[in-house]
């Protein structure tokens, strides 16, 4: 009952910072305040792992990161599926404005431009994660590099899209 | 601003950008350590050029979703080494065999025909005349996008098969659970068939659940009427059901009264979430077992008439045993098969 307070407490001393690295993380107050709740959740049943951690504050944050990881893996999973389980669905019209659409347009264009320019290597690793699914330690295998390496590469790849999006973003 | 000023910002600015895609990379790679955690948040929180960057960040991730079908990213994908054929033939090489085992539609020949076809254009596929099987195993959701823009979303341990014509859209829930999503299309009719009755909707959104014997159908939009598979000799009027009204049947006898249908339920099964509002444990778990191919079992008559409200994701036993727990005293015995819940002495 004591070790529930000491959570309870550790909870609400970093509530209010959790929920704004979550709330920047997911862009959406809702799925915040889940993912906040969510947090909570397994801390409590991961009571004896807590308190054996050096670093409490750490802990929960690495609990409440980890969740959002597993949540946009699960969504991108979805999303993956829903494309291709489709057929030749005509599309509900309730897009973005043709403004949006025009700007989009653009970015899309740049990004590709940036694709483009990559080494091959590089592409390949930030392509086959994003549109195969693959994880890090499976690019790594197929490719015959560390997955440090794949991290690595990674990271080089966004900063390079980004830096090419610069004023489209 | 003058400029030290301008050129301390821009190397500001130039650091957040390589710090946050070293950030989402990490993020990435699957899982983060404490220390690592609680870092990010400070980097996060440090300055408000950090958060933008790395937001464009996965701005971008987000963009590139619509690069899927682009040629070029396909080219360069198989370049240099040999890709694995992707998730759509895959599943189409589940379909093919299932429905020609063991004949030569199987191994080397069947992913290259598989291959082929997709490469010659998906519409192919679609204008196959035999009905198209989908499934889900226990645990499993998958939303099906049909050819004419509607959809099905499949509940656990569900199987569908999809018959299209010219003249009707015909789906025929063999089992489970499944919510349609109808494009509109008065031409030509969309059918559900479950059990001996037919559910034909125009333009509607409608959940059919096929339980052993009975059928429960339910309207979260448009209108739906219920007929019979084989029209009976003389005419009588149809039930309708409109947005928000559910009724059962049983198949091969009576149909019920329509009542007001939980629709909060039915939307909450698309997330992958289970709601209970003041339902009896023994309901909660007969609903939980459908999802789980560990069932739970009620170990002492006493707990059966516990009231249980809450919401739990399909997929995370650990969470409703937790609350099970926590808030009513039960304890759970994991007998590795299945779960037995007790009350705590």
């Amino acid at each position: 009952m004591g070790q529930r307070c000491h959570i309870e407490g550790l909870f609400q001393q970093h509530q209010e910072s959790l929920h704004r690295h979550l709330f920047r993380l997911l862009r959406n107050e809702e799925d915040a305040q889940d993912m906040l709740q969510e947090t909570y959740v397994r801390i409590l049943q991961s009571q004896d792992a807590i308190q054996q951690e050096g670093n409490p504050k750490a802990y929960l944050f690495k609990i409440a990161t980890n969740l959002v990881i597993d949540k946009s893996r699960k969504e991108q999973r979805q999303q993956r599926e829903k494309h291709f389980s489709a057929n030749d669905g005509e599309l509900p019209c309730n897009g973005p404005s043709p403004h949006a659409q025009a700007q989009t347009g653009e970015a899309l264009e740049k990004l590709k431009d940036a694709l483009k320019e990559l080494s091959p290597r590089c592409r390949q690793i930030f392509l086959l994660h994003r549109f195969k699914d693959m994880t890090y330690p499976e690019i790594a295998e197929k490719m015959g590099i560390t997955t440090r390496t794949v991290e690595r590469q990674m990271s080089i790849a966004m900063a390079f899209c980004r830096e090419r999006m610069r004023g489209v973003l | 601003m003058n400029r030290q000023e301008t050129q301390r910002l821009e190397t500001e600015k130039q650091q957040s950008s390589g710090a946050a895609a070293q950030w989402f990379a990490k993020l990435r790679s699957g899982s983060m350590e404490a220390d690592e955690s609680l870092a990010f948040h400070d980097w996060l929180e440090e300055n408000p050029e950090n958060a933008r960057a790395y937001e464009q960040c996965e701005q971008a991730w987000d963009l590139l979703d619509d690069l899927k079908d682009d040629a070029d990213i396909e080219a360069y994908l198989s370049e240099d080494t040999v890709t694995e054929p992707a998730t759509v033939c895959n599943d189409l090489l589940k379909r093919l065999a299932s429905t020609t085992k063991g004949s030569l539609w199987s191994g080397n020949l069947a992913r290259a025909a598989a291959v082929a076809i997709v490469a010659i254009g998906i519409g192919l596929v679609v204008k196959v005349t035999a009905p198209s099987q989908y499934e889900t195993v226990i645990g499993e959701q998958r939303l099906l996008k049909l050819s004419d823009g509607s959809t099905v979303f499949l509940n656990t341990n569900t199987h569908v098969s999809v018959n299209y014509s010219r003249q009707r859209r015909q789906i025929t829930l063999e089992n489970g659970e499944a919510i349609f999503t109808v494009a509109h299309n008065k031409k030509r009719p969309f059918e559900v068939i479950a059990g001996n009755r037919i559910t034909r909707a125009v333009g509607t959104a409608f959940n059919v659940a096929l339980t052993e014997k009975q059928v429960t159908v339910s309207v979260l939009e448009g209108i739906v009427e219920l007929d019979d598979v084989v029209p009976p000799a003389e005419s009588k009027t149809l039930p309708r059901l409109t947005k928000g009204q559910e009724l059962d049947y049983v198949i091969g006898g009576e149909t019920s009264a329509i009542r007001k249908a939980n629709l909060a339920r039915i939307q909450a099964i698309r997330q992958g979430k289970v709601v209970f509002e003041d339902e009896r444990l023994s309901d909660v778990i007969k609903e939980y077992n459908r999802y789980s191919k560990k069932n739970m079992l009620i170990g002492s008559a006493e707990l059966s008439d516990i009231r249980v409200s809450g919401t739990f994701h399909i997929n995370d036993t650990q969470s409703l045993l937790f609350i099970l727990e926590e808030s009513f005293g039960i304890q759970p015995v994991d007998k590795n098969t299945h779960i037995i819940l007790l009350p705590r002495i």
